[in-house]
């Protein structure tokens, strides 16, 4: 082998080294379809307002649920809010993903999570392009780049703006990061997201959720949406800012009426995500009567 | 060959590598400031004391705010980067060092729209109206008579740095490139001398010091600060604000520039205003109980509020934004 030869070679594994330590492996796995939820960790059924039991909440993180006021979606602006990307994990609907190609390389270079009526459409960039600059306007959307690391996709996502991450109880600020993994085993796939938040949250909230390849999903797309007068005292005082004084808010104890579970579990916090969380409670919990109406299903259909 | 291998592999760890955390804003300049183009026209420089607006068109250029003496030359620099057209107005839209820095640097950079000739016909000095032939610097009076002092006395800052043309009521408007724009005063709020800057055409809001996306609100007593005043300009910005209906996942938005931090829509406006209004209801609560002002710190009725606003140490405190308003709801009690 000559010198030259040699050269080129060691070159070669060069570059071969550099690429494979340092770049992404593009697209190795399709993600596109329409993907059934076959769980759903937020129950749009139940009754009580305030049920933080297994969110990691910080201190602000509680104050700012137990002031929250359902009256405050009635200001014309709040009407149409949506959700932040986390709401992917814990809303009612089907995911509906696919790839953007580059017009000219056929290269792709964004998946896209379609948007339901209430959520925005998250764009996973794979490009490797820049993030915008911290003085930025936040997107309901984000920001958020991702790469393959082996089969799964890996994907860190910033700049949202505030939002619910469950409905109306607990919140996300602009600050928070979400980290999704995707893994499609077959017509499988399982999203994580791990949502980090120096505001709201004292740890990081991971929630798991699997999807069903299903070409008849439910899918509720975005559309436009005009808010109406729904409480003439917004209109009448646009200053006036619904919400409950520490201590205040009525929906406190619900939880605990119809459960029996202990208010301390129901505000939530770090402890109440782990499964030792259990033992604590073991003496406090007095499991309630046969649940008879109300009990977190969808209502009965009429009787015949 | 060593080198060429080296560069070959700098291109392509730089052209494949990288995920969200790795990569750097495209915006940061070698200046250590930041410039972030809000509209084809429009641009904020940060990073220089208080955020500057840029608006550019075919008559010159139009600065809010004009950041701090320190940072002036690399902000001409920007400027220059953006723009060969010259600087025709600074807008204050407080007395803040880091807000108003750059007046002298900036305006001398620029060049006045008025002719100066005419005006030194008409009596009146040119220096005086031209401001010496640079840009002219507006500003409400309240922020000239709390950077000036009366004859005799040490002014807060230099002669170089005030404004050159002040009103004195609740708006001054005018046109230029093509823009509708209107000077707001909005009396005792962050001080008394603030202004909102509203770029009709653009859709862009510069709110000044009213909002500050990185703490609670400064309300600067000493210079005719209230919480109420403070407010009440919030509500005002929220009735010039447009957001993105019906069709909410357009792009299209009224933008508001904080003096610091990063750019709001009106979705964000509306949590700050909020978040501000909710503790004064509190602390407002608690006025109304009797309570002290050490009780009413001991209730901490920032929580909710405080990691995402509220500093401990600094020149603005979690503290001394609950005194503050702590004060002016007991004083206003005490009146009934």
């Amino acid at each position: 082998m000559s010198r030259k030869t040699l050269s080129r070679a060691r070159f070669a594994a060069l570059i071969v080294a550099a690429t494979a330590s340092a770049a992404p492996v593009l697209a190795q796995i399709d993600l596109s379809g329409s993907w059934a939820r076959r769980g759903q960790a937020d129950n749009g059924y139940t009754r009580e307002q305030i049920d933080l039991l297994g969110i990691p909440l910080s201190e602000d993180g509680r104050a700012k649920a137990l002031s929250y006021n359902i009256a405050s979606l009635s200001a014309t602006e709040r009407q149409c809010q949506m959700y932040p990307p986390f709401y992917a994990l814990t809303g009612p609907f089907a995911l509906q993903i696919s790839g953007e190609q580059d017009p000219i390389t056929q290269k792709l270079v964004a998946w896209k999570i379609a948007g339901w009526i209430d959520r925005d459409v998250t764009t996973i960039w794979m490009d490797g392009r820049p993030r915008p600059s911290e003085y930025a306007l936040h997107s309901h959307g984000g920001f958020t780049s991702g790469e393959w690391e082996g089969d799964a996709l890996t994907a860190v996502g910033i700049q949202f703006k505030l939002g619910d991450m469950k409905r109306h109880r607990a919140f996300s600020s602009d600050r928070a990061t979400l980290t999704y993994r995707f893994n499609r085993h077959g017509d499988i796939l399982t999203l994580t997201g791990i949502l980090e938040d120096p505001v709201y949250l004292a740890e990081p909230y991971v929630l798991t959720d699997v999807f069903k390849l299903d070409p008849n999903a439910n899918l509720l797309p975005l559309t436009a949406c005009e808010p109406i007068e729904e409480l003439p005292s917004l209109h009448q005082n646009p200053g006036l800012v619904p919400h409950y004084l520490p201590g205040k808010n009525p929906f406190v104890n619900e939880v605990t009426e119809h459960h029996n579970i202990p208010l301390e579990a129901v505000m939530g916090g770090p402890d109440t995500m782990y499964p030792e969380y259990r033992k604590k409670l073991k003496d406090k919990y007095v499991m309630p009567p046969p649940c008879s109406a109300g009990c977190g299903g969808p209502p009965a259909p009429p009787a015949r | 060959m060593r080198r060429t291998v080296g560069l070959w592999l700098a291109a392509m760890v730089f052209a494949f590598g990288g995920p969200a955390r790795r990569a750097v804003a495209q915006d940061q300049s070698n200046s250590g400031l930041t410039v972030v183009q809000l509209r084809p026209n429009f641009y904020v420089i940060a990073g220089a004391g208080g955020n500057i607006v840029v608006e550019l068109g075919s008559e010159g250029v139009i600065l809010v705010d004009s950041g701090s003496t320190e940072s002036s030359d690399r902000v001409l620099a920007e400027i220059r980067r953006l723009t060969p057209l010259p600087i025709r107005y600074i807008i204050n839209t407080s007395m803040e060092a880091d807000h108003v820095g750059g007046n002298e640097k900036l305006a001398k950079a620029g060049l006045s729209i008025l002719a100066g000739n005419i005006v030194a016909g008409a009596g009146l000095s040119e220096d005086l109206i031209t401001n010496a032939g640079g840009a002219s610097v507006l500003a409400h009076e309240n922020v000239l008579t709390r950077m000036s002092a009366p004859t005799g006395r040490q002014p807060l800052f230099p002669l170089a740095l005030w404004p050159t043309k002040t009103f004195a009521f609740r708006m001054y408007s005018m046109y230029l490139n093509g823009e509708g724009i209107q000077v707001i005063h909005q009396p005792a709020a962050h001080t008394d001398g603030d202004t909102i800057v509203f770029f009709r055409r653009g859709d862009v809001i510069a709110t000044g010091d009213i909002i500050d996306t990185t703490r609670f609100p400064v309300i600067d007593v000493k210079r005719g600060g209230t919480i109420q005043g403070e407010i009440d300009a919030l509500n005002r910005l929220m009735d010039l604000s447009i957001h993105n209906l019906p069709i909410q996942w357009h792009a299209d938005r009224t933008l508001l520039v904080p003096g610091h931090g990063h750019v709001y829509d009106k979705l964000d406006l509306l949590e700050y205003r909020d978040a501000i209004t909710i503790v004064r209801d509190r602390i407002q609560s608690l006025v109304t109980e009797g309570k002290s002002l050490d009780q009413v710190k001991a209730a901490n009725p920032t929580l909710g509020y405080r990691s995402q606003y509220g500093a401990d140490s600094g020149a603005w405190t979690t503290d001394m934004f609950v005194d503050v308003i702590y004060r002016e709801l007991a004083a206003k009690q005490g009146k009934r």
